[in-house]
């Protein structure tokens, strides 16, 4: 029950700044996903709020109360590396109930009764005599997340805890890591690189880049609504496409027009997102599900249909990522499974207007707010 | 015919490697069986020619005269060396004991805190890299002044700092690599720095402790140097005894000296095997993925 504030935290090592001015705001009960390419910083955030790392600037607060100067066994909260870091030496048992020891002032047998629990509820309660080496992954991934909860933090960080455990068994974990989580109802900061597993867990996902965070929302919202081009392309499988085009305006037609695509937009669209827009250039992204095949007949060409060379076809079961040619430029399509395209193939594509996304060229933020 | 080519190489190359490996086993073991052979001989086959490989007329006496310091079949007698024994069983364990201590607790300091400058490894094993020669004589005395001269404790001190820079080397290679997450998950666990020490990274690099600890002591059981110059009249070691088995009558009394070695080489012998399956596992950090 802890609702967790982060404030204009900075991170620097010498002058490599690792974080710059993040503010977050989880709620009680949330669990919030940082996510970010490598090296962008999301572990370092949540060492900080370990207490394994000390901050350059700003301040950690948990309940309105300012941990980030206590150390880290004073702050109530527990996390789970990534290599799981199990006391080799001890047994499941007391891997689990060192924590307890010496952070409560429970008896042995409260103990040994809370680690009975929690070793139920996680499924382990057969491997609680057994050593670390004796684990799978998936146990071992297991045993950690018990001993973080077995104390009942009020905050709960999870270091990339999935990235060494296979697909299927990842999948799985996730899911059960959601479910404990909601069931616990414990304020829960979840690192990850990778944007599958942010979307489908987090209630609140956070983008990090270069140490800033980028948007901060609902998986939902950032999907449908990036303020800006990394986060268009970071978020989405496959990434979306991206084009620089010019604004043109032919015999009072508006079009949006490269070397390599040309699209009629509608008067209103144009009126809407680009009328205020003074520069000439502008990124437009479209993603891959939302470019439809327009017709195998490339005569028949309206103003917002273009053609394209398939390049290769990756089979994904019910759907085929198409990568296409435009003179120079690659683009992927996303469609489900059709069996005529064959490599080499000129096809013809088309998409809504309503389904790109308009990036300012100079500062990448978007221009449809 | 390729296959069976290929198992008959296979073959003569296995006989070859096993061939090589006992001529080196037996080589390295040769002078322990030396030893064992003459420890049994009397005093006419100690040097005779052509050797006697074993004892024509084996008898105990080399092994009576070293616990009891007279034996029928020598001309001198000497003290029992069963006093420099022990006299070097309580110092060196003692030393070894320390070393070991102040040597975990420094290396630990060393390698979870990266200090600068001074955790450099140069600078750790400095003390080792000049010759003791060189520092005997303002040893002498330095221990002449402060009373130290044969005593107990001042041979003990000078093992622990003869020994303490190859103990905090080793250990600090040790816990070098420990993983730092068990420090993390530790530190998250509310362990106090004391504990972490106790509870975490000693059981971790516990194969590493008893190696420096066999180390340190058989450099100090087998110290020789300090020995002679600083406590060689009251504080006597085995490696003096060993040295002073020797009358101008008979000269070198190679009997009792072999008698004596093996009896000194038994304790660090049965350590090594105590402590084989620490050495032999190596370092095996258990859940780590890296």
């Amino acid at each position: 029950m802890a609702k967790l504030t982060i404030k204009k935290l900075s991170k620097n090592y010498g002058a490599l700044k690792c974080l710059e001015n993040v503010n977050l705001e989880i709620d009680d009960g949330q669990l919030a996903v940082i996510v970010g390419p490598s090296g962008c910083g999301k572990s370092t955030i949540l060492r900080c709020i370990a207490g394994l790392e000390t901050l350059s600037e700003g301040s950690i607060l948990i309940d309105d109360e300012l941990i980030s100067d206590k150390e880290p066994r004073y702050r109530d909260v527990a996390m789970v590396f990534q290599c799981y870091a199990l006391y080799p030496h001890m047994t499941v048992r007391k891997n689990l109930s060192l924590g307890l020891e010496h952070t409560t002032k429970l008896s042995k047998k409260e103990i040994q009764e809370r680690v009975e629990k929690i070793a139920g509820i996680l499924k382990i309660s057969k491997l609680l005599e057994r050593k670390p080496n004796q684990l799978s992954g998936g146990e071992s991934q297991r045993v950690a997340v018990g001993r973080a909860l077995v104390r009942k933090p009020k905050i709960f960080l999870l270091d990339e805890p999935l990235s060494a455990i296979d697909t299927k068994l990842r999948r799985e974990l996730r899911n059960e890591l959601k479910k404990i989580q909601r069931e616990f109802n414990i304020t829960s900061v979840y690192v990850t690189h990778d944007q599958e597993e942010a979307m489908a867990l987090g209630d609140k996902l956070v983008i990090l880049y270069n140490g800033k965070i980028h948007q901060i929302g609902t998986p939902e919202d950032i999907f449908k609504n990036p303020e800006n081009e990394f986060v268009a392309g970071f978020i989405g499988k496959p990434p979306m496409n991206f084009f620089e085009l010019k604004v043109e305006n032919k015999n009072g037609k508006y079009y949006l027009e490269s070397e390599e695509l040309t699209y009629e937009i509608s008067e209103g669209y144009f009126k809407r997102y680009l009328y205020k827009y003074g520069r000439e250039k502008l990124i437009m992204g479209i993603r891959p599900s939302s470019i439809k095949l327009a017709t195998q007949n490339t005569s028949t060409l309206d103003t917002k249909t273009n053609i394209a060379t398939v390049l290769l076809i990756e089979n994904m079961g019910n759907e085929d990522y198409v990568h296409l040619v435009l003179k120079s430029k690659r683009l992927i399509m996303k469609i489900v499974s059709e069996n005529f395209l064959k490599i080499g193939d000129k096809i013809s594509f088309s998409f809504e207007e309503e389904d790109m996304y308009l990036f300012d060229i100079e500062n990448k933020k978007s221009l449809k707010e | 015919m390729s296959s069976k080519k290929l198992i008959v190489k296979n073959t003569s190359r296995k006989v070859f490697v096993h061939l090589f490996l006992y001529i080196i086993t037996a080589s390295l073991l040769f002078p322990l069986f030396w030893m064992i052979m003459t420890s049994f001989k009397p005093s006419t086959e100690w040097v005779s020619y052509p050797p006697t490989w074993i004892p024509n007329d084996p008898t105990l006496s080399n092994y009576i005269f070293i616990l009891f310091g007279t034996s029928g079949n020598f001309a001198r007698t000497y003290a029992s060396a069963v006093v420099p024994y022990l006299n070097t069983v309580f110092v060196s364990v003692t030393a070894t004991f320390i070393a070991l201590v102040v040597g975990v607790l420094g290396s630990y300091s060393l390698s979870r805190f990266r200090t600068r400058g001074v955790s450099s490894l140069i600078s750790i094993i400095m003390p080792r890299m000049f010759p003791p020669m060189a520092m005997i004589i303002p040893m002498m005395i330095f221990f002449q002044v402060i009373r130290a001269i044969d005593t107990y404790w001042g041979l003990i001190i000078v093992y622990i700092g003869f020994t303490l820079p190859y103990s905090v080397f080793m250990l600090k290679g040790f816990m070098d690599n420990v993983p730092k997450e068990y420090t993390e998950a530790a530190m998250m666990d509310g362990l106090s720095e004391w504990q972490i020490l106790l509870k975490v990274w000693i059981p971790v690099i516990k194969n590493g402790l008893m190696t420096t600890a066999l180390f340190l002591l058989i450099l100090n059981w087998t110290e020789y140097t300090f020995a002679l110059t600083l406590s060689s009249r009251e504080v006597e070691t085995i490696t003096l005894t060993l040295a002073k088995l020797f009358s101008n009558e008979a000269g070198t009394y190679y009997g009792p000296q072999s008698a004596l070695g093996i009896l000194a080489a038994i304790p660090t012998i049965i350590f090594g095997i105590f402590i084989h399956k620490y050495l032999a596992y190596g370092f095996t950090f258990g859940t780590l993925k890296k």
